[in-house]
């Protein structure tokens, strides 16, 4: 099930609010739990047992990692942790990674080795580092076990956030699976949180998306330099609004719920090195390297070689959770390496350019970054790469580039201003003055979002979000 | 202090033989096929009528689907010369296996466009969506709408 989809909006949240809403305090987690599995197996009927695993299982390895804290068993604790590790990162590696490591086995080997390669489950890389979140924070101490198997439940499950985040760390939402404030304040903050998510993702994200599409399938030689660049932005504009979008529709559907889960991106596009980028972009992911990944390794505390060691560890890790491919280790490397030549070389004469270089300088970086994000395959990235610099392609401008250009010219420029800050403020200080017209003025923007996004998704094919591929 | 291994080992130990079970019931059936296109589209269109259909090309399949062709290993797609009729025959070879559900749902989005427009007034092209047949075995889906329904999914089976 989606959020941007007529079923969801109108027939699944309506009625979970309702139910969420009459039933005691006590058993609302209750609730939220068993509605997010109708949630996961209305779209994943099998692989819902795989989650149901997954809880039941780290549930019982928390239990059992206090039972040897308690008892003060380091030996024991050290193989439950490690055993707990293995078998969630066994299943993440066997149901994203399985296919693609027999693959590059049959290349290099003298004979096939025979598989069949399984659909991914929906979710998992969201859910797995969820409650590996969870199981190395009570390992190392930081969080309390949870003993309730319906709050822990609801925590994996919690379907604002379960197919594509933010990764919510158990850390942060602790206290809020146990007290939690509902009020209509908040409840009307929620949805537009989630009615800015939806025009983000089917006003914005669509539309652009097509744009992308139609370049995309085009052959190589078709490309002029002027349509590659209108693609590539199309598609960074998409990725954008389509992936931001969800993640203020489950920020939204999260205050509904009376949670709050952190914020997944800060307009990552006025980002002003690649450095500052990734602090502004799918931040629940950054942090998650960063406190579980980096930090362990020693982080920058260590001498100069390990530093870059940790660096290109991180970045690969990040380029391989978004897939199995080597356009994604590819893409994960080539932020490492930026990274590193940001903060070793390139820093000191950066801060000294103006604001808008900056900012240009990141931009185009970013837009090579998602060629590669977006490209099947290295060869295709390397033949797109080459059209955007007129190499194989149908020279510098066509009349195709300039219809391509031309046609969506005013999404682009709206696009590109919804990534930047200064609208959301001018639209939030007028609508938050004093008086009845400022807030008819936003029920009004909010209430005609809410229109115009169900007249595109009723004639809408089937559109799902780009990240639910990881 | 009592050091001893906690009862909730054998559970979780259980637990995992259970998952390895779970995955070899998955990986069990389904397997991907070697068939080639044309030899399942051969098959399969012995058993249809396909008079009042026409081979569609890669901009159809984009407009009916919201799909690229270019995405998967090979499309071909019968649709109906007019609008008044709701037969149509897609087959779809996938590169891989994972691309399975994104195919079947704009599939069921086309079904129910399709019972949108006939919802009413065309009674025999609605039975007729209503009878559609959706099968996805392995790397091959087949989606047909037809009086033969059943037959054509028995010949696109047997010839994978």
């Amino acid at each position: 099930m989606i959020f941007s989809s007529i079923f969801f909006l109108f027939v699944f949240l309506p009625i979970t609010l309702i139910l969420y809403y009459i039933v005691p305090r006590k058993l609302k987690n209750l609730m939220l739990l068993l509605c997010s599995l109708i949630f996961y197996a209305w779209g994943e009927p099998v692989y819902v047992f795989l989650m149901l695993f997954s809880i039941v299982f780290n549930y019982l390895s928390g239990l059992e990692m206090n039972t040897y804290i308690e008892n003060e068993d380091e030996k024991r604790l050290k193989f439950c942790f490690y055993m707990t590790v293995v078998v969630n990162l066994g299943i993440l590696g066997f149901f994203k990674y399985y296919g693609f490591l027999v693959e590059n086995l049959n290349v290099l080997l003298p004979f096939d080795i025979p598989y069949k390669e399984l659909p991914l489950p929906i979710g998992i890389s969201f859910y797995t580092f969820q409650t590996l979140s969870y199981i190395i924070d009570v390992y190392k101490g930081r969080v309390a076990v949870q003993k309730n198997f319906v709050s822990f439940g609801a925590y994996v499950t919690m379907f604002p956030q379960l197919i594509a985040g933010p990764i919510v760390r158990y850390a942060d939402i602790e206290k809020q699976l146990a007290v939690r404030t509902l009020s209509w304040y908040r409840f009307g903050e929620g949805v537009t949180w989630f009615l800015r998510g939806l025009g983000k993702k089917v006003l914005l994200a669509n539309n652009i998306g097509a744009a992308y599409e139609a370049i995309a399938a085009m052959a190589v030689g078709e490309r002029s330099v002027v349509t590659a660049w209108v693609g590539a932005l199309a598609f960074a504009m998409q990725i954008y609004f389509d992936f931001g979008g969800y993640s203020d529709m489950a920020v939204g559907l999260g205050k509904m719920f009376g949670f709050d889960f952190v914020r997944n991106f800060n307009y990552p596009y006025t980002a002003k090195s690649i450095t500052d980028f990734w602090r502004r972009w799918h931040i629940s992911l950054g942090t998650w390297f960063r406190e579980y990944v980096y930090i362990p390794l020693g982080g920058n505390r260590v001498s100069a070689l390990k530093h870059v060691r940790n660096i290109l560890i991180v970045w690969m890790l990040t380029g391989f959770w978004h897939g199995a491919t080597w356009n994604f280790i590819f893409w994960g490397l080539y932020y490492g390496l930026l990274l590193i030549l940001e903060k070793f070389v390139l820093a000191r004469f950066l801060e000294k350019l103006p604001g808008i270089i900056q900012q240009i300088y990141t931009f185009v970086l970013v837009l090579f970054g998602w060629v590669f994000f977006f490209s099947p395959t290295m060869k295709d990235a390397a033949a797109y790469l080459g059209n955007m610099f007129g190499i194989n392609g149908s020279g510098l401008v066509d009349s195709m580039g300039l219809y391509y250009l031309a046609g969506n010219l005013i999404l682009l420029l709206i696009c590109i201003i919804c990534s930047r800050p200064f609208p959301w403020k001018l639209f939030h200080r007028a609508t938050m003055k004093k008086g009845w017209a400022p807030s008819i003025a936003a029920a009004a923007f909010y209430g005609a979002v809410l229109i115009l996004s169900v007249a595109y998704l009723v004639n809408a094919t089937y559109n799902p979000f780009l990240y639910f591929r990881f | 202090m009592n050091k001893k291994m906690s009862f909730l080992m054998p559970i979780r130990i259980a637990l995992v033989v259970l998952l390895i079970l779970f995955i070899i019931f998955l990986t069990s059936d389904g397997k991907e096929s070697d068939a080639s296109m044309d030899d399942v589209k051969k098959n399969v269109l012995a058993q249809v009528d396909f008079s009042s259909m026409e081979e569609s090309t890669n901009r159809m399949f984009k407009k009916f689907y919201g799909l690229n062709a270019q995405d998967y290993e090979a499309v071909v797609l019968y649709a109906p010369i007019t609008n008044m009729d709701a037969e149509e025959l897609l087959i779809v070879k996938l590169k891989s296996t994972d691309q399975a559900e994104t195919v079947t749902g704009a599939i069921e989005e086309r079904l129910q466009t399709q019972k949108n427009s006939f919802e009413g007034y065309g009674i025999e092209q609605y039975d007729l969506l209503k009878n559609h047949v959706l099968d996805v075995e392995g790397n091959f889906i087949l989606y047909v709408v037809h009086h033969n329904a059943e037959q054509a999914a028995e010949a696109f089976r047997k010839s994978l």
